[in-house]
């Protein structure tokens, strides 16, 4: 029962994510729509970055240094994957906006996506390992200075374009597919709030939650802390690896600075801001502090620019006054109610896992 | 060799800017525990500040190396002097109403300082760069020749001046009044407050010195490497700075001055190291602090002066 | 086999010797007490028991394995579980959540498991959240256990400090100034509540604590431990009446009065 009532969600949510990924580039205007897409690769930077900071307690602030692994590794892939893996695809990277155009980009976006996270998993790993054991401030500046090597090695590293950025292979006249479409963004967003929330209610997500709250008490009672920071660190970098694969084929094209500190700390903000450790708190600002900034510059036009230069004077203002006065973040470390429905499905979910353990 | 050799002289030169940062770095965190991530950027105030009064008391060319430090001086002055009081404001405003929040918070609000500090200063110098005045000579009194190493008066006004701040700031905390409880407080800031020590008056001046001696720095580093004076200048080096800090044992002032001399050198010897079959090595200087760092950390993750205090239980 | 066996284990912080040849045997279901003055080094004993340091020398066997150098959960896992002196619970998370976090220890689900939310999950979810409210029932906290644990008042606090503990199932329960800023009536019951847990679950407990009533009442051996050394070992009545003991607690005549 249980099992039928999945898959049908499931193929329910995919059915809806693939006909809102054709109407809705055809029904919005580009810019609420590309606002849209930013938004989407946003809430997989912040809920996932969460799950490092909120949940675990740790202070990773090189989050964007995952993302650029994932976006250069990504569309390295498909551009040099190209011949050989992906000949279906279009050598100038546009593809039809139709189904059959979603197919053909399907496999290749699919194989980004993994790989981009994998690839993004693995060095978050072996940064992580040694750094966690130690105290919790020196992760912070492990993690800035990795997302300084990632530049460093980008910009020096011809075969991706290096300091001018990613575009494809020039000589062969292959570009970076456009193949993220609305499907995939979305598809991705959905999987990372699962996660997220399976995690946070569940036992094993305790644990995850007990090295935040006091670590020495964690250990004593069985918790393997370096353990679960570690995974808490493979998972967060894995997904905005899959972030970074989903930027570089919605751009298509990447450039290294667009990954630099800065870009860390807007997820940072994020993150705080919307209440560290709350999924819905992430989610709601990712989208403010996207749509915000783009909506403005777009409809205020020459206003929107200026106000777009004291943008991020604002942002270091508001964190500051963020922490002096509600440290808990805007919405607080609590999840927000999205109405009744999610409320019965809950306390449904919880009768049941009740009825089972008598 | 002589090749290794010139490097190493380069590497004192950009090792005593980063011991000079470190200074600060390892001071607050001494007193406070808490990374002071706008500490880079009181040290591009310190540069912007300089380069504003080094162009309003006209500064010039001076033909000697005496004359070179004499009129900087009062540059320096003025900078470390504005320095400080930024620094002060700093900690009363920001991190002050936070001394007993979690340390998350102080850390966020400290990045919320830095990128403040960032963009604001971009607003109000615009993102063009500026460059500082020459003040040491050119030509052929620029350097001195030895055998086939050359060392320049930038080199030798830059190393000598931080040697001296140097002595200064070891002369405050080792024999004055002050620089004795600021070491009291970071021994143990609950002992040190009950012998009658006036915690917030130390962690104050901490702070002020801190950033007096970031302020030099960015002086000395807008004057003498002409490089660009920016903005976004002290996130690079505050990183760097701190990694020394780190590398050198955090919370120890000897360790800051070591690890800043290290991390000089080791990123001049791979700056002027030749190519290795297509790799080139230099062209990664900019990642070497970043690999030391996680090599200290593995091994000695107190820092090479440090000691390794545990959470007490 | 004695549950737990110290042979001559000594702890160094550079030139401070915190414990300094402490010989001690517990028996399985003993409820024994580790007194001193203030710095005799008890609670470095428990940190030493619960990996937070390792032994410069000496053994520590738990059920003839030895332990000393293992990591914290490692103990934790092999059946130690402790409470601290300053309350440790984790403050933002409800009652419940504190306890199941514990209880959860012995638990295999995994992070693939607990994501799909399968079958091996649900069942685990149930048995560790079963577990977690019988304990708290015994405990008296149940109506709480929806609180977040910082709201607690302090002897609450105190109590599902040692429900937490007893959560991971442990052989051997150390209990650090369990009655501490405890009133007498609180402290009464608290007595009854640790005799129960041995007598009920057989569970082997070591405790810390200064107030002599409580320690007394309810240890059947004690051990007195002074500059990190134990200068006497035995039953409450052969340590109250022990010349050593009570030079160590109110110092010798010709003194002029201890120093605590």
């Amino acid at each position: 029962m249980i099992f039928l009532k999945r898959a049908a969600g499931i193929a329910l949510t995919l059915a809806v994510l693939l006909i809102l990924s054709f109407v809705l580039p055809a029904r919005l205007q580009d810019v609420v729509f590309r606002v849209v897409m930013l938004s989407g690769i946003a809430i997989i930077m912040a809920v996932s970055l969460n799950l490092i900071n909120g949940f675990t307690g740790q202070f990773s602030i090189g989050h964007a240094g995952f993302q650029a692994v994932g976006a250069y590794v990504a569309a390295a892939l498909t551009v040099y994957g190209h011949q050989r893996l992906f000949p279906f695809l279009p050598q100038d990277g546009n593809l039809p906006a139709t189904f059959s155009g979603f197919l053909t980009g399907a496999p290749a976006m699919l194989a980004a996506m993994l790989v981009g996270g994998l690839v993004a998993a693995v060095i978050g790993f072996v940064v992580g390992q040694p750094s966690l054991r130690l105290r919790g401030d020196y992760l912070a500046i492990v993690t800035l200075g990795f997302g300084e090597i990632i530049r460093v090695v980008v910009e020096n590293t011809d075969a991706v374009g290096g300091p001018r950025g990613f575009t494809g292979n020039i000589d062969a006249g292959i570009s970076i597919p456009g193949i993220a479409s609305f499907f995939w963004v979305y598809l991705t967003v959905v999987v990372v709030i699962l996660v997220a929330r399976n995690l946070r209610f569940s036992v094993e997500g305790l644990k995850y939650l007990s090295v935040r709250e006091d670590e020495i008490a964690a250990q004593a009672m069985g918790v393997d802390t370096t353990r679960v920071k570690v995974s808490a660190f493979v998972l967060g970098a894995f997904f905005a690896g899959v972030a970074g694969a989903l930027y570089a084929h919605y751009e298509q094209s990447v450039l290294p600075t667009s990954f630099g500190f800065i870009r860390s700390f807007d997820f940072v903000t994020m993150v705080v801001l919307g209440g560290l450790g709350s999924i819905s708190g992430s989610v709601l600002a990712a989208v403010l502090l996207t749509a915000l900034p783009e909506l403005l510059r777009s409809s205020l036009g020459q206003l929107g620019a200026e106000f777009n230069q004291y943008r991020l004077v604002a942002y270091a203002l508001l964190l500051i006054v963020l922490m002096l006065v509600r440290p808990q973040g805007i919405f607080g470390r609590g999840e927000i109610d999205f109405g009744k429905f999610f409320r019965r499905r809950r306390t449904a979910a919880v009768t049941a896992l009740e009825n089972e353990g008598r | 060799m002589d090749q290794i050799l010139q490097q190493l002289i380069n590497g004192v030169q950009l090792g005593s800017i980063y011991a000079l940062i470190a200074l600060g770095y390892t001071m607050v965190y001494g007193v406070l525990r808490l990374i002071n991530f706008a500490h880079g950027d009181v040290f591009m105030v310190g540069a912007f500040v300089g380069f504003y009064s080094a162009k309003a008391l006209k500064v010039a060319e001076q033909p000697t190396f005496v004359g070179a430090l004499a009129t900087l001086l009062p540059v320096l002055l003025i900078a470390m002097a504005a320095c400080s009081v930024l620094g002060l404001c700093i900690e009363r405003l920001a991190y002050r109403p936070l001394r007993r929040a979690p340390r998350l918070t102080a850390l966020i609000t400290a990045i919320g300082v830095s990128l403040f500090l960032v963009n604001g200063c971009q607003l109000l110098f615009g993102a063009d760069p500026k460059f500082f005045p020459q003040v040491t000579p050119t030509g052929e009194a620029a350097t001195i020749r030895m055998g086939n190493i050359t060392i320049s008066k930038d080199q030798m006004v830059m190393v000598v001046a931080a040697a001296l701040l140097m002595a200064v700031l070891t002369y405050i905390v080792n024999y004055t009044r002050m620089g004795k409880a600021m070491r009291a407080v970071s021994f143990d800031a609950d002992a040190a407050a009950l012998m009658g020590i006036n915690i917030d008056r130390v962690i104050s001046f901490t702070f002020g010195l801190g950033a007096a001696l970031a302020g030099a720095g960015g002086v000395l580093f807008a004057a003498l490497t002409y490089a660009k004076i920016l903005p976004i200048m002290g996130i690079q080096m505050g990183l760097k700075a701190f990694v020394a800090a780190v590398v050198g044992g955090i919370g120890s002032i000897p360790g800051a001055m070591l690890g800043g001399m290290l991390m000089g050198v080791a990123e001049s010897l791979v700056k002027g190291s030749p190519s290795w079959g297509g790799f080139e090595p230099s062209r990664f200087a900019d990642a070497v602090a970043f690999i030391l760092l996680i090599i200290v950390l593995l091994l000695r993750p107190a820092g090479l002066l440090g000691r390794y205090a545990p959470e007490k239980v | 086999m004695p549950v737990l066996t110290l042979e001559n284990v000594s702890r160094r912080f550079g030139g401070l010797v915190a414990v300094d040849g402490v010989n001690l045997t517990l028996e399985k279901g003993a409820l024994a007490g580790l007194i001193g003055p203030n710095g005799a080094g008890k609670t470095t004993v428990f940190n030493l028991l619960t990996g937070v340091y390792a032994p410069s020398t000496g053994s520590i066997k738990f059920n003839g394995k030895e332990i000393g150098g293992l990591k914290p959960h490692q103990i934790a896992r092999l059946g130690i579980c402790r409470t601290f002196q300053n309350i440790r619970l984790f403050p933002d998370l409800s009652v419940l959540d504190n306890v199941r976090t514990a209880a959860s220890a012995h638990q295999r689900v995994g992070l693939a498991s607990t994501l799909v939310r399968n079958e091996k999950f649900r069942q685990c979810e149930a048995s560790v959240t079963a577990e977690a409210e019988r304990l708290l029932e015994l405990f008296d906290l149940k109506d709480l256990m929806h609180e977040e644990a910082r709201s607690l008042p302090y002897g609450d606090q105190r109590r599902l400090e040692i429900a937490r503990a007893l959560a991971t199932s442990p052989e051997l329960l150390l209990l650090d100034e369990p009655a501490a800023g405890m009133n007498p009536q609180e402290s009464a019951e608290l007595m009854g509540l640790v005799r129960r847990l041995r007598d009920e679950f057989g569970v082997t407990i070591l405790l810390i604590e200064h107030d002599m009533t409580f320690v007394m009442g309810i240890c059947e051996t004690i051990t007195v431990l002074v500059y990190g050394k134990p200068i006497a070992h035995g039953t409450p009545e052969e340590i109250r009446t022990n010349p050593k003991v009570i030079e160590a607690y109110l110092g010798k005549e010709d003194d002029d009065g201890g120093d605590d």
